[in-house]
C-alpha cells in the first residue's frame, strides 16, 4: 500500500505563513482525488490545529500520513500545554490573548471543531512540555462505505 | 486527430501571434496553460474562461469569441438584454436611454436591461439567504468564471454556491415569455441576445452549468456594439421608454453592487480579481469565513466593468456607473406581473458538479503518482522559471509523471549537466 508522508514546520506567531501547512496538505489531497467533503473535514481540522500552535503554543510541526483509506495527522508543539483539556473541548472557550482576537483568531471552538470533523482524535498535553493533537479522518465514511 | 471537446471555451489562442513567452502561463489561475513547441496551449479541462491570459498577453495572441450580429437574422423577433456594465462604456451624454436606443438601431426589436432582472434576483437572493441559515457563507452564482473555478479548484465549496440562476437568465426568461404572449408567436422565433462584457458568459450560454440549456440564444460582445455605435452616438435616438432598471440594478455592473442591492441584515463580503477570489475561497475552505452570510466574488478586477469585452478603461467605467446611479432612481417599478418569474424559475435546474483535476481516477495509482511527483520535485530547482513550459516546478513534476514532459526539459538541470561535462573535458 502506497503511503505519502508530508511534514511541515509551524512557527509560533508567524501569521504571515499561518495556514500554509494545511493549505499544502489540502492541495495534495485534491490532486490525489480524495472526495471533496472528506478533504473539507481534514482541512478544517488541520487548520484549527495549526492555528492553535501559531496562536497559543511555541514552534511546532505537522505530519500527515496519507493512505488510500485515511489521513492521519499529528500536530505537535513544544509548550506551554493546555491546562484543562476538558475545558478547551467546550464550544466557545478561548484563551487567546486580546491582540490575537483582534486579528480575527481565537474565537474558541478550535478543539470541538476538530472533534466534530474527525473519526478519531487524541489530545495529549502536559504543562510545560506541550501538546500533541493526533487525529484520523477516513476516506470512506458512512455514505460511501 | 480531431476529437470532440468536452467543454466549450470562448477563450482561444491565435497560434500565429503566440511567441511562446510565459506571461499567460504564469498568470493562469488554474494552471491551464503549457508552452509546448514554442506555443501556448490551453488544457480544456482546466480552463475557466476567466480571460486572465487575454489581459496579460503582450502579443494579443489570446482572444475570446462571441456570436456575430449576423446571428440576429436567425430569428423573427430579436431581444437584446444588455449587461449592467454597458452603462459605463459610452460618453455620459448618450445616457442609458441612448444606449438602449442604440441597441434598437443595431437591429433589435426590443431591449430589456439585465440590470432590471438583477433587481428582481437581488430580492430572491436575500430571501434565500434568510431561509437557508445552515450554510455559511453562501457564494454568489453570478460570475461564471468563479463558478467554474470552484468546480475545478474548490470542489468542496460547490454546496456553498447559492443555487440560483443569474440576472442574465431571469431577464431572458422574462423577456421571452412576455414577448411571446404579447405578440402571439412561438418562443422559438424569438432570439434573446445577451450583450456581454464577459467571455465566460459566452461559455455559460453555450455550455451552461446548472441547466441543460440556457434561456439565452446568443451573446454579442459589448465591443461589437461599441464599434457600431461610437461614431454616431449623437445621432442615436434615445429611448427613455425602454429604461426599466434603477441604480440598484445598474450597480451590479461593478464590484460591490450585487452585495449593495441585497437588502436585509446580512453580512456580505465582496471580492474581485480572480487571484483575490482564490485567496478568499482558500479561507472559506478552511471554515474561516463562516461569519459571513454571502460572498460576492467576481473574476474580473473591478467586477463586470473589468470584463474583457468592454472597451472603456474599467476605472473610468466604474465611476461612470456610479455617477449615472446618483442621477437616477434607486429602483424602477417592479409591477410587471405578467413578466415576473415563478419561484421555481429562480432555482438552478441541475445540481452543480465538481470538475476536479486529479492525478488518476484510481486512488492507489494517484498516490503512487504523487509519491513520484514528490521525488522528482526534490531534483528540481524550485525556481518556477517556466522555461520548461510549465508554470511551476510542481506542475512540471506532475507533467513528467503524467508522461507529458521530460526531466531533460528543465534548463537548470541541463545547465548543471553541461557544467559537469565541461569539467570532465578538462
Amino acid at each position: 500500500m502506497t503511503t505519502i508522508e508530508l511534514s511541515f514546520d509551524i512557527k509560533h506567531n508567524d501569521f504571515d505563513r499561518a495556514g500554509s501547512a494545511s493549505s499544502a496538505l489540502k492541495n495534495t489531497l485534491k490532486q490525489i482525488g480524495y472526495p471533496p467533503d472528506i478533504i473539507k473535514r481534514i482541512v478544517v481540522s488541520c487548520y484549527e490545529a495549526e492555528m492553535n500552535v501559531v496562536v497559543h503554543a511555541s514552534d511546532g510541526s505537522m505530519k500527515a500520513v496519507i493512505t488510500p483509506d485515511e489521513v492521519h495527522v499529528t500536530v505537535k508543539d513544544s509548550g506551554p500545554g493546555i491546562e484543562n483539556v476538558e475545558m478547551a473541548m467546550k464550544e466557545g472557550f478561548s484563551t487567546a490573548p486580546e491582540r490575537i482576537r483582534e486579528l480575527g483568531f481565537g474565537a474558541g471552538m478550535g478543539l470541538p471543531n476538530i472533534k466534530k470533523n474527525t473519526d478519531e482524535l487524541k489530545i495529549d498535553s502536559k504543562i510545560p512540555n506541550g501538546t500533541t493533537v493526533d487525529f484520523i479522518v477516513r476516506r470512506m465514511n458512512g455514505q460511501d462505505a | 486527430m480531431d476529437r470532440t471537446p468536452k467543454y466549450f471555451h470562448s477563450v482561444r489562442l491565435k497560434e500565429d501571434d503566440c511567441k511562446g513567452c510565459t506571461h499567460c502561463m504564469r498568470r493562469c489561475p488554474t494552471e491551464a496553460i503549457r508552452i509546448r513547441n514554442g506555443k501556448a496551449s490551453i488544457i480544456e479541462e482546466r480552463c475557466i474562461d476567466c480571460g486572465e491570459c487575454i489581459r496579460t498577453c503582450p502579443n494579443h495572441a489570446k482572444y475570446a469569441v462571441s456570436d456575430p450580429l449576423k446571428m440576429l437574422e436567425n430569428f423573427k423577433y430579436r431581444i437584446a438584454i444588455p449587461a449592467p456594465s454597458i452603462a459605463g462604456q459610452f460618453p455620459e451624454r448618450l445616457e442609458v436611454a441612448g444606449i438602449l436606443g442604440g441597441l434598437i438601431e443595431c437591429g433589435f426589436d426590443e431591449v430589456l436591461e439585465v440590470a432590471f432582472g438583477a433587481e428582481i434576483v437581488s430580492d430572491y437572493i436575500a430571501k434565500y439567504i434568510d431561509e437557508h441559515q445552515d450554510m455559511r457563507p453562501l457564494i454568489s452564482s453570478a460570475c461564471p468564471s468563479v463558478v467554474r473555478l470552484i468546480q475545478v479548484r474548490f470542489p468542496s465549496l460547490i454546496s456553498n454556491i447559492i443555487p440560483l440562476v443569474t440576472p442574465m437568465d431571469i431577464t431572458a426568461i422574462m423577456a421571452k415569455r412576455s414577448a411571446a404572449k404579447r405578440l402571439g408567436i412561438d418562443g422559438k422565433d424569438i432570439g434573446v441576445f445577451f450583450i456581454t462584457p464577459c467571455p465566460a458568459k459566452v461559455t455559460s450560454v453555450k455550455d451552461p452549468e446548472g441547466d441543460e440549456v440556457s434561456p439565452v440564444d446568443g451573446t454579442i460582445s459589448i465591443a461589437e456594439i461599441y464599434e457600431h455605435l461610437i461614431n454616431h452616438i449623437d445621432k442615436v435616438k434615445k429611448r427613455p421608454d425602454l429604461v426599466r432598471a434603477g441604480s440598484r440594478g445598474l450597480l451590479w455592473g461593478k464590484e460591490g453592487g450585487e452585495n449593495d442591492s441585497i437588502k436585509g441584515k446580512v453580512r456580505k463580503l465582496s471580492v474581485d480579481g480572480i487571484h483575490n477570489v482564490i485567496k478568499v475561497l482558500e479561507k472559506t475552505e478552511d471554515d474561516d469565513l463562516t461569519q459571513f452570510d454571502y460572498i460576492e466574488a467576481q473574476a474580473c478586477p473591478g467586477g463586470c466593468v473589468g470584463g474583457i469585452f468592454n472597451v472603456e478603461n474599467s476605472f473610468v467605467a466604474k465611476e461612470r456607473i456610479e455617477n449615472i446611479s446618483r442621477m437616477i432612481e434607486g429602483e424602477r417599478s417592479n409591477a410587471e406581473s405578467d413578466r415576473m418569474p415563478s419561484e421555481k424559475e429562480f432555482l438552478l435546474k441541475e445540481k452543480l458538479l465538481p470538475r476536479p483535476i486529479t492525478l488518476d481516477p484510481d486512488i492507489n495509482a494517484a498516490l503512487r503518482k504523487m509519491e513520484n511527483i514528490k521525488e522528482i520535485e526534490q531534483k528540481l530547482p524550485g525556481l518556477d522559471c517556466g522555461a520548461c513550459g510549465c508554470p511551476t516546478c510542481a506542475s512540471f513534476a506532475e507533467d513528467i509523471v503524467q508522461g507529458k514532459a521530460k526531466l531533460e526539459e528543465c534548463i537548470v538541470i541541463m545547465k548543471e549537466e553541461l557544467k559537469k561535462l565541461e569539467k570532465g573535458d578538462k
